[in-house]
């Protein structure tokens, strides 16, 4: 059984507006997904060094090999932009910067990112591409900005329950919570011998080896 | 205090009949039928909870349970497969998009075709290379009118994805038949707006933050189509950008109750007074 982990900030201590449905968005994917659960960081116990490596970036700090990288799947609900994510407690610098994070070197496959525009299109692959994949299979994320919901976490988790693929569920919670103005994405990488298109959860389908150096990344987006 | 400019909104009525939404219609019939006209054969369904699926080759067809919304998808080898260089001819995709979606639209609701988008995938091989774009699809997104007021949010859509091959390769109608409802006294804009301005999202941000409404409509507010949903409320629609030191672009899109009174009794009491969690003012 895989294992997983989430982070949500409703709570952003004024230096961003609040948010109401992010704990029960990331609750519901926790809650419901098949798999062993790690770590549930809400609000000030949310740090954005949870995500980032060690010795990589300013600040330098980091201790995603205890977290965000010891597990399988994360999922992250809060506030975003298109080269980083927010929190509400300022442990180092309160973002996680696309230039402090190397994900998949240590465990992690999956990663959600439920906020708005992280995936923005122009310029993704030198934002969140080269080199954050050293091991992780996809990101999943928006380019467009996304509602203040509480069910999306949990319907992620049941399509990946029933066995849908893992960018199947993502395009298909993304489309069941959000209008068409709303736009899904994801990035991906793939090497020699891996397999990640077919992806899915632990026990319900193929799951990839890990494209620890990858050869190519794919960037797909559309409208919910 | 945080600086909020909204925009008119002159179209407001004082009352507005709330949408009762009808249980789902699935049965041994309209199921089979529905499946047959997608075009899928004779496949075996499976109860996967949320949904039943049918599926047969290369198709799966996934009714939701809990509403009259169903998606059609044909499955794929990878990104690329049936992929092309350039955008599809509109004209071609809103032809083809509007003969398949009138074969489903749902009775009852004036539908409008909102806008097409292309599916795209980039793909990258080595860092600091400029990406290649593929299209691997056009997506014709529908919307919904009852009465001439537009149903908001993701229950009620409909979007046909039509591949650089000219065939349809996915779909979905999220939908729930409606009857008229009981009446709801709604506030005023203004009065909106001020429970807006005084909601959740500003209430700890100090005066160097400042915020705009861009756009505001009201309409009906339909949740998920995995969600059962028993009345479909008036509410108001409020886009814009709030701006902060350390995020200067937050654009947001939150659903305000606009509803102050709504006349029922007993059981429909209750299920009134149960605001979706999507309402966050």
């Amino acid at each position: 059984m895989g294992t997983v982990g989430i982070e949500w900030v409703r709570k952003y201590n004024g230096l961003q507006g609040d948010l109401t449905n992010t704990k029960p968005q990331a609750e519901g994917f926790y809650n419901t997904l098949s798999a062993t659960r790690q770590f549930n960081w809400g609000d000030d116990l949310a740090w954005d060094e949870d995500f980032e490596q060690l010795g990589v970036g300013a600040p330098s700090t980091g201790t995603d090999t205890r977290w965000v990288d010891d597990v399988d799947f994360v999922f992250f609900s809060g506030h975003g932009s298109a080269d980083r994510f927010y929190f509400g407690r300022n442990i180092d610098n309160a973002v996680v910067v696309n230039t402090e994070v190397r994900w998949g070197d240590r465990n992690l496959e999956w990663i959600a990112l439920d906020a708005c525009n992280v995936l923005e299109r122009d310029g993704v692959f030198d934002r969140w591409g080269w080199p954050v994949f050293a091991g992780l299979h996809y990101i999943l994320g928006f380019h467009t900005t996304t509602s203040d919901e509480a069910d999306r976490g949990r319907l992620l988790a049941q399509y990946l329950n029933a066995g849908w693929s893992i960018r199947d569920a993502w395009i298909r919670a993304a489309q069941d919570t959000e209008g068409s103005d709303t736009w899904w994405a994801y990035l991906r990488a793939d090497a020699d011998g891996t397999d990640t298109f077919n992806d899915h959860w632990w026990g319900k389908g193929h799951t990839s080896s890990d494209p620890a150096a990858p050869t190519i990344l794919f960037y797909a987006r559309g409208a919910c | 205090m945080i600086n909020i400019t909204f925009p008119e909104l002159t179209d407001l009525p004082r009352e507005a009949a709330c949408l009762t939404l009808r249980p789902p219609s699935w049965n041994d019939r309209t199921r089979p039928s529905l499946i047959e006209q997608i075009g899928i054969g004779k496949a075996e369904p499976r109860d996967l909870g949320l949904w039943t699926v049918y599926e047969a080759d290369d198709r799966m067809v996934e009714l939701y349970n809990a509403s009259d919304s169903f998606r059609l998808d044909v499955r794929r080898r990878d990104e690329l497969d049936g992929a092309g260089d350039n955008d599809l001819d509109e004209q071609v995709v809103e032809r083809l998009a509007t003969d398949w979606a009138e074969r489903f639209a749902p009775r009852g609701a004036a539908m409008t075709l909102r806008s097409i988008t292309s599916h795209e995938v980039l793909v990258a091989t080595e860092p600091r290379t400029d990406p290649r774009r593929y299209v691997t699809g056009a997506q014709a997104n529908f919307s919904f009118e009852v009465d001439g007021v537009p149903l908001l949010g993701s229950g009620a859509k409909l979007a046909v994805t039509v591949t650089p091959g000219l065939e349809v390769s996915g779909a979905y109608r999220f939908w729930r038949n409606r009857t008229a409802g009981p009446t709801a006294t709604l506030m005023s804009a203004d009065e909106a707006f001020s429970r807006f301005a005084a909601s959740r999202l500003f209430a700890n941000l100090d005066g160097s933050a400042r915020a705009t409404v861009t756009a505001a409509r009201w309409g009906y507010l339909c949740i998920p189509p995995t969600e059962s949903q028993r009345i479909a409320r008036p509410v108001m629609e409020l886009r814009g950008v709030l701006e902060t030191e350390i995020n200067p672009r937050y654009e947001f899109v939150v659903y305000a109750n606009l509803a102050t009174k709504i006349s029922a009794e007993g059981r429909n009491k209750r299920v009134i007074d149960t605001l979706p969690t999507l309402i966050t003012v």
